[in-house]
C-alpha cells in the first residue's frame, strides 16, 4: 500500500481544511493555521488504497479547492499552500527538504 | 540546568559547547573603563560647558558604533548657544538649545544606538527617550557620513508618545579619543517645527544589550555551537577562516552574547517513552531546566539541542515558544533531523552536517529575536514595511529555497543576517526584539497598548494600488475591514466605520508629524446593529488623503497609516500600511497640484461631486485629462455622479450682515449623456477595475445606483436616487453595464456589499 505525505504549508489561517482521497475523508480539521516559525500548518501521512487516483483539498469556508491527480505511481509528497492573495491553493509534488 | 557541562564529556567529541571569545574581554575592558559619573552635568548647567574636541581624522583605532547614553539630572531653563550647524541641511539663523524644550519635563534618560562602522554597519542612529517609569518615544534616522566623524540624516521612524520626538533631522558628531570610555556623540535635533537642540551622549557599550544563552543538550543529541568557516570547501572566497561561535554571530549583530553557566545536559527520559519531543514537552523542560526561566521579558534565551521532534525528521528545529503570554523564550534544534543527512554525492558529509546544524541553531535563535523567514518578511505585521528577501544569504533563509539550491546558498553565505534583519535587531523598539516581550511574528507599532487589542476583532487596512504606491495628486484610498475573530456571533453597530466617532486613523509621514485623519462628514445616528457571524466583516473605504485637516498626504514620500477603534470598551488596533506617494511624473501633474490640493476639491471628491463650485469642477476636468494617473478616473467619476440624477442645489443669496440672507433651491436636470461620456472616458484611462479601485470599493457600492442610472432611461431625481438606495440589494451588479468589471473584483464587491456599513 502506497504512502503519501501531505504538507499543508503557508497561508492557512484558522481554516477548516477537508482532505479526501477518492471518496474517503482523510482529514477534516478546523482551526488549521500556519506556524510561521516553521512555515508549516500540518503534516499528514496518508495510506493510499487501490484505485484512489485523486487527492482533493478544500477550504470550504473560503471557497477554495485544489485537486492533485495521483495516477498509478502516486507521489511521495503533496505540498499545499494558500496563495498570498487568498484566492487559490497552490500544490506541488516536490519533496520538501525540511522545515526549521 | 545548574551543572555546567564539560565539553570534553560530549560523547560526540567534535562538538564544543563553550568557546572563549576575545570580544568579551574587550567589552569588559571598555565597560570597566567607564566610571559611574554623569557626563551630562555640564549640559544641565551645573558645570561650565566643555567644548567638544574636534577630530581632525576619523578615530583610527576602533569603531565608534555602540550604545551611548544621556541622563538628565536637573533641568535648568534652556540656554541658547549659537553654534554652527553641521550637516547638509541648513536651518538658517535658528538658535540651537542645550535642552529639548518640547519635552523638557517628560523624560529623564535617553540612549542611542550609533551604527556607522564596525561589523555590517547600517548607517543608522536610533534613540529611545524614557521617563522614570517607561519609554516615551523611539526614533530611527538614516545617516550619511558628511565629514570625518560627522553624520547627518532624516528621522524616518517614530514610535511612542506623539510629540515625544518632534524633530525630523539629526546631525551627529563623534568626539573623544581612541579609548571607548572617552568617546561621546553630540547630536543636534532639528526640523519638524520644533526648536533645535544639541545633546551629548557618553559611550556605554559596543552593543545594544547584553544577552545570555543557556544551551542544554539532551543525552542522545548533538550540540553544535561553533563552526569552522573553512570546514567545507563550498564557501565564499573572501570568507575569513575562523572558528565561529553562535555568540560571535550575535555579537556581530549588535548583542553582547554570553553563555550561561547553567548550560548542561538533560536526561533523555524527560522526552517521554518515545524519546521524541512535543512543543509542550519542550516548554515544560524549559521551565524546569532553564536556570533563568521567569516567564517575563528578558534578554535571555534557552536553547535545547535534542535528537528529534515528534513530527519526525522533516523538522530541523523550532522556536517552540509561542505558548502562553510570553513568547520567544525558548528554541530547539533537532540534531538528527534532515539537517544530519547530506545530499547524495556530498564529498564532505561531516563538514556539511556540522555547518547545517550550526545554521539551524542560529536560525532558530533568530526566530527568538522575532525574525521571520526571509521569504515571509512582508507577512504578518512587520514593524516597518518590509520586502521579502527570497534570495538573501541570511541565517533566516532556507538554503535549499534559493535559486541554485543549498550549494549556491553556501557558496555565497557569509554567516550573517541580512541588512533588514540587522536593522530590526539593532534599531527596532526594544520590546519588538526582546525575548518574552512582543508576541511572535507581531511587531505592531502602537506602543504597549497594541498588546491589549480586543482579540475578538481584527481591523485591517489595505490599498488596491500595486505596492501601496500612489501617483502624485491621487489621494490614497484605504480599504477598511473589521472582521469578527471571536469564533461566535457578535452584534456590532452598522454605522459607517470611517465616520464613527470611535474610529481614529493616524497618518504618520516620514517627514511630518503624525496627524489624525478628519472626515469631512459624520453621519448622525449609530446605524442599525448588525450580527456578524464568525469570520464575517464590515467594510468601508476611506479617502485618507483628504480631510478636514487638508491634504495630509499631498507631499511625495512615505506615510505609515494605522487605525484604532473602540469595540465593547476595548481598543482594536489595525495593521500598519506603509503608503508611498510618488513625486510628479509630468509638468502637468506638478502644475495641477496647486489647484487640486485645496479644501474645496478635497471636499467635493469626498462627497462624490457637486453641480456647484465651477472652479473646482474646472480643476477636476483638467485632472481627467492626465494620463497614467488614477486621479483622472477619480475626477471623472466625481464629475459624472451628480450628472446622473436630477440635482438640487441650495443657493444662498445676500451674505452680508446688513442684507437678509435669502435661500432658494435650484434644480439641475440630469445629463446622463455627459455622465456616460465621462465614465466611458474614465474606463478608457485604465479599466473598470482600476476606476472602482480609485473610487474605493464601498464608495462605489454606495453610488452604484447612481452609476447604474446612466444605463436607464428613467433618470431618477435626487430624492428617489437616495431613498431607493440599498447597497445590499443593489450591489455592484446593476452598475456593471456602465462600468465593466472583472469577475474577481465583482466577487470582492459582492462580499463587501454584504458587509457594507451605512
Amino acid at each position: 500500500m502506497a504512502k503519501l505525505s501531505l504538507s499543508l504549508e503557508e497561508g492557512f489561517d484558522n481554516d477548516h481544511v477537508v482532505v479526501t482521497v477518492g471518496r474517503r475523508s482523510v482529514l477534516d480539521e478546523r482551526g488549521v493555521s500556519t506556524r510561521y516559525q516553521i512555515s508549516l500548518a500540518c503534516l499528514k501521512e496518508i495510506e493510499l488504497a487501490e484505485g484512489e487516483d485523486e487527492l482533493f483539498i478544500a477550504l470550504p469556508e473560503r471557497g477554495l479547492e485544489a485537486r492533485v491527480p495521483l495516477g498509478p505511481s502516486p507521489p511521495n509528497h503533496v505540498r499545499a499552500s494558500v496563495s498570498r492573495d487568498g484566492r487559490s491553493i497552490a500544490t506541488s509534488t516536490e519533496d520538501p527538504v525540511g522545515y526549521a | 540546568m545548574t551543572s555546567p557541562a564539560d565539553p570534553s564529556a560530549d560523547r560526540n567529541g567534535s562538538d564544543q559547547i563553550f568557546a572563549f571569545d576575545t570580544e568579551i574581554a574587550e567589552e569588559a575592558y571598555a565597560e570597566e573603563a567607564l566610571s559611574d559619573t554623569a557626563p551630562q552635568e555640564a549640559e544641565a548647567g551645573l558645570l561650565p560647558l566643555p567644548q567638544p574636541l574636534p577630530l581632525p581624522v576619523p578615530l583610527p583605532f576602533s569603531a565608534t558604533s555602540g550604545r551611548y547614553v544621556y541622563t538628565r539630572r536637573f533641568n535648568l531653563p534652556p540656554v541658547p548657544i549659537p553654534v554652527p550647524l553641521p550637516g547638509p541641511r541648513p536651518i538658517g539663523a535658528e538658535e540651537v538649545l542645550t535642552q529639548d524644550v518640547h519635552a523638557a519635563a517628560l523624560y529623564q534618560r535617553e540612549e542611542i544606538q550609533f551604527d556607522v562602522d564596525g561589523a555590517f554597519p547600517q548607517m543608522m542612529i536610533s534613540g529611545t527617550r524614557s521617563s522614570f517609569l517607561s519609554t516615551v518615544g523611539h526614533w530611527v534616522a538614516r545617516v550619511t557620513r558628511v565629514a570625518p566623524g560627522k553624520y547627518a540624516g532624516p528621522i524616518w521612524y517614530r514610535n511612542g508618545t506623539p510629540n515625544a520626538i518632534p524633530h525630523t533631522f539629526v546631525s551627529a558628531q563623534v568626539t573623544g579619543g581612541p579609548l571607548p570610555a572617552s568617546r561621546k556623540v553630540s547630536i543636534t535635533f532639528s526640523g519638524g517645527g520644533a526648536a533645535s537642540f544639541t545633546r551629548t551622549y557618553a559611550f556605554e557599550s559596543r552593543y545594544r544589550r547584553k544577552i545570555e544563552f543557556e544551551y542544554d543538550r539532551v543525552d542522545d543529541a548533538v550540540a553544535v555551537t561553533t563552526v569552522n568557516t573553512h570546514g567545507h570547501p563550498n564557501r565564499p572566497v573572501t570568507l575569513p577562516n575562523e572558528t565561529l561561535s553562535i555568540e560571535t554571530v550575535f555579537r556581530r549583530a549588535g548583542f553582547h552574547a554570553t553563555v550561561s553557566t547553567g548550560s548542561g545536559s538533560i536526561p533523555i527520559n524527560v522526552a517521554g517513552p518515545d524519546a521524541l519531543w512535543t512543543d509542550q514537552e519542550m516548554h515544560d523542560a524549559m521551565q524546569i531546566h532553564w536556570s533563568r526561566f521567569a516567564n517575563k521579558p528578558q534578554w535571555a534565551m534557552w536553547v535545547l539541542f535534542a535528537r528529534l521532534h515528534v513530527s519526525g525528521t522533516n523538522l530541523g528545529g523550532i522556536m517552540f515558544d509561542s505558548i502562553g503570554p510570553n513568547h520567544r523564550q525558548g528554541t530547539a534544534i533537532f540534531s538528527h533531523a534532515f539537517i544530519s543527512t547530506p545530499p547524495a554525492g556530498e564529498a564532505n558529509p561531516s563538514a556539511w552536517v556540522a555547518r547545517m546544524r550550526f545554521w539551524t541553531a542560529v536560525h532558530e535563535m533568530g526566530h527568538a529575536f522575532n525574525l521571520a523567514h526571509s521569504w515571509q518578511k512582508s507577512l504578518g505585521a512587520p514593524w516597518i514595511a518590509l520586502a521579502d528577501e527570497k534570495e538573501a544569504r541570511s541565517f533566516m533563509n532556507y538554503p535549499y529555497f534559493v535559486n541554485g539550491g543549498q550549494a549556491k546558498f553556501f557558496s555565497d553565505f557569509a554567516y550573517r543576517f541580512s541588512d533588514s534583519e540587522l536593522l530590526f535587531m539593532r534599531h527596532a523598539p526594544e520590546r519588538f526584539v526582546q525575548m518574552g516581550n512582543e508576541a511572535w511574528f507581531s511587531n505592531h507599532g502602537f506602543q504597549q497598548a497594541a498588546l491589549h487589542s480586543n482579540p475578538d476583532f481584527e481591523l485591517n487596512l489595505s490599498t488596491t494600488q500595486p505596492g501601496d504606491r500612489f501617483p502624485y495628486l491621487m489621494p490614497p484610498v484605504i480599504e477598511v475591514a473589521l472582521a469578527n475573530r471571536s469564533g461566535r456571533a457578535k452584534m456590532l453597530s452598522g454605522a459607517r466605520i470611517s465616520e464613527r466617532a470611535d474610529f481614529t486613523l493616524i497618518i504618520n509621514g516620514e517627514r511630518k508629524d503624525p496627524r489624525i485623519w478628519m472626515p469631512y462628514l459624520r453621519h448622525c445616528g449609530e446605524g442599525d446593529d448588525r450580527v456578524l457571524k464568525p469570520g464575517e466583516a464590515l467594510y468601508d473605504s476611506v479617502i485618507a488623503g483628504a480631510g478636514r485637516n487638508g491634504w495630509d498626504m499631498a507631499e511625495p514620500g512615505r506615510y505609515c497609516l494605522q487605525a484604532v477603534m473602540q469595540i465593547d470598551g476595548e481598543p482594536v488596533y489595525s495593521n500598519q500600511v506603509m503608503v508611498t506617494v510618488q513625486p510628479p511624473s509630468t509638468r502637468e501633474e506638478e502644475r495641477l497640484g496647486g489647484d487640486l490640493f485645496t479644501p474645496e476639491v478635497g471636499q467635493v471628491i469626498s462627497v462624490n461631486g457637486t453641480r456647484d463650485l465651477d472652479h473646482v469642477r474646472d480643476t477636476l476636468a483638467k485632472a481627467t485629462e492626465l494620463k497614467d494617473n488614477p486621479v483622472s478616473q477619480l475626477a471623472a467619476v466625481t464629475l459624472a455622479t451628480p450628472l446622473a440624477y436630477t440635482y438640487k442645489l441650495l443657493v444662498t443669496e445676500g451674505q452680508t450682515v446688513d442684507e437678509e440672507a435669502r435661500q432658494k433651491v435650484e434644480t439641475y436636470k440630469a445629463d446622463p449623456a455627459a455622465a456616460r461620456k465621462l465614465i466611458k472616458q474614465a474606463v478608457a484611462r485604465g479599466s473598470g477595475d482600476s476606476l472602482i479601485n480609485a473610487m474605493g470599493h464601498t464608495r462605489f457600492l454606495r453610488d452604484a445606483p447612481l452609476v447604474a442610472a446612466l444605463t436607464r432611461d428613467d433618470v431618477p431625481n435626487s430624492a428617489e436616487a437616495f431613498s431607493t438606495f440599498s447597497a445590499v440589494e443593489i450591489g455592484a451588479a446593476d452598475a456593471a453595464p456602465a462600468v465593466p468589471l472583472s469577475d474577481g473584483l465583482r466577487a470582492v464587491l459582492a462580499a463587501k456589499a454584504d458587509g457594507l456599513t451605512q
